[in-house]
């Protein structure tokens, strides 16, 4: 009794089609989709063997100890069947020992009919679900597909959007770049014809011929600063940026750039503090950037604060790291408006108390 | 009784289409995978042969003569040659392409779930330098294929093979960086599956490794009706549109798209190229449908699409 048999309890309807499973050990019936015959089961000689026993059942009610042999497992396995009719359907128990399938038939024999159609009744309604579930999952399984398709659709075309717009960013920058560099050169001969005219017509000018000297000057001045400004943004983005990287000593070259912004800070009257640390701090660095960058810093320090202010710069390093901070006592910028700080041509709602212009180029250059 | 009666609706879904488009291969081939599918069911040849007579006797009542006649004539020659109709038996799809050992791996490990290990797979093969095209043609086109045989052959449940189409539908997606950096060379195609066809994958290729060869590709995806196949059409304006179609009976759908687009202004040079299992099956389907050329998978379409447009 130690040994393990599997047991095959089936329904079948009156033409021999297994229309339900109750128990199936072996998985003879359960992959396959029902109704099914149950001469499906059995290998090809055997059919008419189970037309037979399905006549017996219709004419008799009850057949015993039919044997069927069935392929499982790559192997032909002998199976032991007692049936008999339960109302309109027929109750198959089968099972390779010919003992276990009588104990397991006499057992449903026992109970009294009311309990075998309860029992099959709740088969019934379990199957029903089961089937009506299954039918549900694979319709959701289809939906999920579909849903599933449409979204790698959809992220398809993203990419392939998101690729083109990175091709015209490109060709924007490749074409702003060639636009400022052409823009150059005449505005350099503006500047250049303004300084001669200012030195040349010095005595015979009025004060107001020279303040409009100073200012053609000053502004073409100006739109060169924005000229290097925007060919440096293209020249980032498109990832064609290269250092010149050579020893520097940071604290000289931040006290040149001091001195070149003092003057104007005196002018507004903002005091430009810088105590040099004691001894020098060697980098390797770009020169050229690092200046670039401390003038863009120093700049917009002195561009937004207001007369009878500090701007404050520090210099400190260690073997690791060199730190140059500049601060002011500015109005500084909104919370709120960090993130545009580092994006080319965004601008802050904080304005110049000088009433100077802003390119939106200042903050993206040093970050860069 | 109910198995059957859907069964029967089976039959003369496929006998209708086929007969539509007047392509008894077609008919034949899904009467290939009935009889395969009996007999691994245990149930008699006779059956079947008598649900064909049956058929053609009640349609030949039923039907309008002109069309009685093509379907009774299909009916009653595959009832007589029913015996020698050859089972679908195929082979492997993983056996005989230059990276089957990949290809294998790479399904099994999504048949077992394991979909991140097979994604890895993948792009371990490309930093060891396979091409994107060598891994749509010789991994993932054989994988998808091989899924559809083992589903086929029941093998394989249907959660899992929505679970691998899906998975390989991601990973694919990991290849835009690379598909779409190409240098455009001014083609267009537009390309769609009609109807309700959840068979999406095999045109998603061909889209792709035109895109590598720098081809303007959009692609619809599936179940994309007729208006918005003419609209985009009209809209991106072509030089291929490309359908495809698994089930049989959405080919009447692929038909209807090329009346469409035939029928719109303007289109005259537009190109139409189709593929798909039924177009595998009848070789000469795609010239009954009016299409400008077929190609049996996703490395010939692409090299059809540029012979198309006289690349």
């Amino acid at each position: 009794m130690n040994e393990v048999f599997p047991f095959l309890v089936i329904i079948c309807d009156r033409n021999g089609w297994i229309t339900r499973v109750v128990r199936d050990d072996a998985g003879l019936v359960a992959p396959f989709p029902l109704p099914r015959p149950f001469a499906a089961m059995v290998t090809g000689e055997e059919r008419t063997k189970t037309v037979n026993l399905f006549s017996e059942l219709r004419e008799r009610g009850i057949a015993l100890g039919w044997e069927f042999n069935l392929p499982m497992e790559g192997a032909i396995r002998t199976f032991h069947f007692y049936a008999c009719a339960v109302g309109e359907e027929f109750l198959v128990a089968g099972a390779e020992s010919e003992k276990q399938v009588t104990v397991l038939f006499q057992q449903m024999l026992e109970m009294d009919s009311g309990s075998i159609n309860a029992t099959l009744e709740a088969v019934r309604v379990l199957m029903a679900r089961a089937k009506e579930r299954s039918v549900r999952e694979s319709d959701l399984y289809d939906q999920l597909t579909r849903m599933n398709n449409e979204m790698a659709a959809m992220q398809r075309e993203l990419a392939k959007k998101n690729a083109a717009l990175e091709r015209m960013n490109e060709e924007k920058n490749r074409l702003m770049g060639i636009a400022a560099h052409d823009l150059r050169s005449p505005v350099s001969t503006i500047i250049v014809a303004g300084r001669f005219l200012l030195s040349a017509l010095a005595d015979r000018m009025s004060d107001a011929e020279r303040d409009a000297l100073h200012a053609i000057i000053r502004y073409g001045e100006f739109v060169i600063r924005l000229i290097d400004e925007l060919l440096d943004i293209s020249t980032i983005e498109a990832g064609r940026l290269e250092l010149r990287l050579q020893d520097v000593e940071l604290v000289r070259l931040v006290e040149e750039v001091a001195g070149l912004h003092r003057h104007l800070a005196e002018e507004k009257g903002i005091e430009l503090a810088f105590a040099p640390p004691g001894e020098e701090i060697k980098v390797r660095a770009d020169p050229a950037k690092i200046e670039q960058v401390l003038n863009n810093l120093l700049g917009n320090a002195i561009k937004f604060s207001p007369a009878g202010t500090l701007v404050k710069i520090e210099v400190s390093g260690d073997e690791d790291r060199a730190t140059v901070a500049v601060s002011d006592q500015g109005p500084g910028i909104p919370p709120q408006e960090l993130e545009i700080l580092f994006t080319p041509f965004g601008t802050t709602s904080v304005k110049s108390p000088w009433g100077e212009k802003s390119t939106g180029l200042g903050w993206p250059l040093p970050a860069a | 009784m109910q198995t059957c009666l859907q069964d029967i609706r089976y039959h003369l879904s496929y006998l209708a289409e086929s007969v539509s488009l007047k392509s008894r291969s077609l008919f034949e081939d899904y009467m290939s995978w009935v009889k395969s599918l009996l007999g691994s069911l245990g149930l008699p040849e006779e059956d079947m042969l008598i649900n064909l007579q049956c058929m053609s006797e009640v349609l030949s009542r039923e039907l309008p003569s002109e069309y009685a006649v093509i379907a009774c004539e299909y009916l009653d020659k595959t009832r007589l040659e029913y015996k020698d109709i050859p089972l679908k038996a195929q082979e492997s799809f993983l056996e005989g392409s230059p990276y089957a050992e990949l290809a294998r791996r790479y399904l099994q490990a999504l048949l077992d779930g394991r979909r991140h290990e097979a994604s890895r797979m993948i792009m371990e093969a490309l930093e060891e330098g396979t091409t994107v095209k060598d891994i749509y043609l010789h991994v993932l086109q054989p994988s998808q294929r091989e899924l559809g045989r083992l589903w086929q052959l029941n093998r394989v449940s249907v959660a899992q093979e929505h679970y691998c189409t899906a998975a390989t539908q991601l990973i694919m997606s990991q290849f835009y960086p690379l598909i779409f950096r190409e240098e455009r060379k001014g083609l267009r195609l537009v390309a769609a599956c009609p109807a309700d066809e959840l068979h999406e994958l095999g045109l998603r290729m061909v889209s792709d490794l035109l895109e590598l060869e720098g081809w303007d590709t959009y692609y619809l995806g599936p179940n994309v009706p007729l208006s918005g196949i003419l609209r985009t059409v009209e809209e991106r304006r072509p030089h291929i549109l490309a359908l495809s179609v698994t089930i049989t009976y959405h080919v009447g759908e692929v038909l209807a798209v090329i009346e469409g687009v035939r029928s719109m202004a303007g289109t005259g040079d537009l190109k139409v190229m189709v593929g798909g299992y039924p177009f595998n099956i009848d070789k000469g389907l795609w010239k009954t449908l009016g299409a400008d050329g077929w190609a049996p998978d996703a490395g010939e379409a692409t090299v059809l699409a540029e012979k198309l447009v006289g690349v």
